[in-house]
């Protein structure tokens, strides 16, 4: 039985079964209690095209110029989130390189000084050289909740508060969701698509050992949450 | 029998319950590439074999043989700085003593081995830079006046190449390597193949020489 409990309920009847394992568990009693069902939220799942894999291939060394933070071409991916019935949700991304993270590299390659390091996710390291940075952009005019034009939202405060959000810029301490255009408040909605953009920057030359293949190697979990 | 279950126990179990149920999915995003050296690719006319055929020594002197003529071009991605060096592969196995006339006053740096089962070398031949392409003013030719440590050029006199020596050229006849997207070389090779009465040939025995152009960027 597919069942799309209020929060409560399903929050009700976790504890009542986590409780009653604990007691068996630890206490070795019999506790009288009857599973009627289990219930779980919504099934979520985002998905990235391409394998979330934005593959800028062989990049020669001579193109990077001396002295300078140079700047990949911005690469899109499709993102998805689609759910087995409707639902509040809400994306956060998690920098899985940030000992890589180069300081005010985002800044210096974009020259907009806005984009300080909460946007600036690792590329990875190459014989203990940092490679560079790269933002994650979810272009907001292209989201669609439910095949309809949707508002990108953004939240600094884990979701309890949503503001539209007009750049896509994704920082590390902001959640993301989607409502109805103009609105500031999160849609339930069972299918989102649209456009996610990477754009790297690649460290200065001769902060890199260029004598050997350096591979790129950012990795961000886009982590979904219920709200 | 029933157990009481504490009010902070319910509490706790709640919280873990919510935050496990709050995060459900999650997608990598990646992203991926490789920096790689300049690349800049070699490419030998003849896939690089230069073929006598059939050659007889001869009793009493060395035998020249006829000079073969190759061309070497490279092309590179970006324009890039290279110089090249040639590596002899048969360095290991002795060259046999030739008689002057036909080491044309070369020295041992000049001449690499032509190999040999018999593990002395069967002969030896010489490279050199030809004259460049007719249709194109000639590069200058520039070697490396500090061996294989390229910080200091000097114009070629010499157009055979010897081992340990980069060589670079330089379209814009300035003493340092220019950077060049293609280039080509024609080059030359004279083989020479021992006095007879100095091997221990007996039979038929294959002209292996093998020698590597390295291409350096600089």
């Amino acid at each position: 039985m597919k069942n799309i409990a209020s929060k409560t309920s399903t929050m009700m009847l976790g504890i009542f079964c986590i409780a009653g394992a604990t007691i068996t568990t630890h206490a070795a009693n019999m506790v009288e209690m009857q599973i009627v069902s289990v219930i779980t939220p919504a099934a979520c799942t985002p998905m990235l095209s391409g394998g979330g894999v934005a593959d800028y291939g062989t990049i020669p060394a001579r193109s990077l110029k001396p002295g300078a933070v140079t700047p990949l071409p911005a690469k899109s991916l499709s993102f998805s989130i689609n759910c087995d019935a409707a639902a509040k949700v809400s994306i956060r991304a998690i920098d899985n390189r940030t000992s890589s993270v180069i300081v005010g590299i985002l800044a210096a390659g974009s020259g907009d000084g806005n984009l300080n390091d909460s946007f600036n996710f690792g590329l990875g390291t190459a014989i203990g050289k940092s490679i560079g940075g790269y933002a994650i952009v979810f272009q907001p005019g292209s989201y669609t909740g439910d095949y309809q034009q949707t508002q990108l939202l953004y939240s600094t405060d884990s979701g309890t508060t949503w503001q539209p959000s007009t750049n896509g810029y994704v920082a590390k301490n902001r959640s993301f969701s989607w409502g109805a255009p103009g609105s500031s408040y999160v849609s339930s909605l069972r299918t989102i698509s649209g456009t996610v953009v990477v754009q790297p920057y690649i460290n200065k030359p001769e902060n890199l050992s260029l004598s050997q293949e350096i591979l790129l190697d950012g990795s961000a979990t886009l982590e979904l949450s219920y709200l | 029998m029933k157990k009481a279950v504490s009010p902070t126990l319910l509490q706790s179990v709640a919280l873990t319950l919510f935050v496990v149920a709050s995060v459900a999915g999650a997608t990598e995003l990646r992203v991926a590439g490789k920096i790689v050296p300049d690349a800049c690719l070699p490419v030998f006319s003849d896939a690089g074999v230069v073929d006598y055929g059939t050659v007889s020594s001869e009793r009493g002197a060395a035998k020249i043989l006829n000079k073969k003529i190759f061309s070497l071009s490279v092309s590179c991605a970006l324009p890039s700085r290279l110089a090249i060096r040639l590596i002899d592969n048969r360095e290991s196995t002795p060259i046999p003593q030739m008689q002057a006339v036909a080491m044309r006053n070369r020295s041992k740096k000049h001449l690499f081995g032509l190999g040999s089962a018999t593990g002395q070398n069967a002969g030896a031949y010489i490279v050199s830079f030809e004259p460049a392409h007719p249709s194109a003013a000639p590069p200058a030719m520039l070697e490396s006046a500090t061996g294989i440590n390229a910080t200091q050029w000097m114009l070629s006199s010499d157009n055979t190449i010897r081992k340990n020596v980069l060589y670079a050229w330089d379209a814009e006849h300035k003493i340092h390597p220019g950077g060049t997207l293609n280039f080509e070389a024609k080059l030359s090779v004279q083989a020479f193949i021992d006095n007879a009465d100095n091997t221990s040939m007996k039979e038929d025995a294959p002209l292996n020489g093998s020698a590597t152009f390295e291409l350096l960027y600089l």
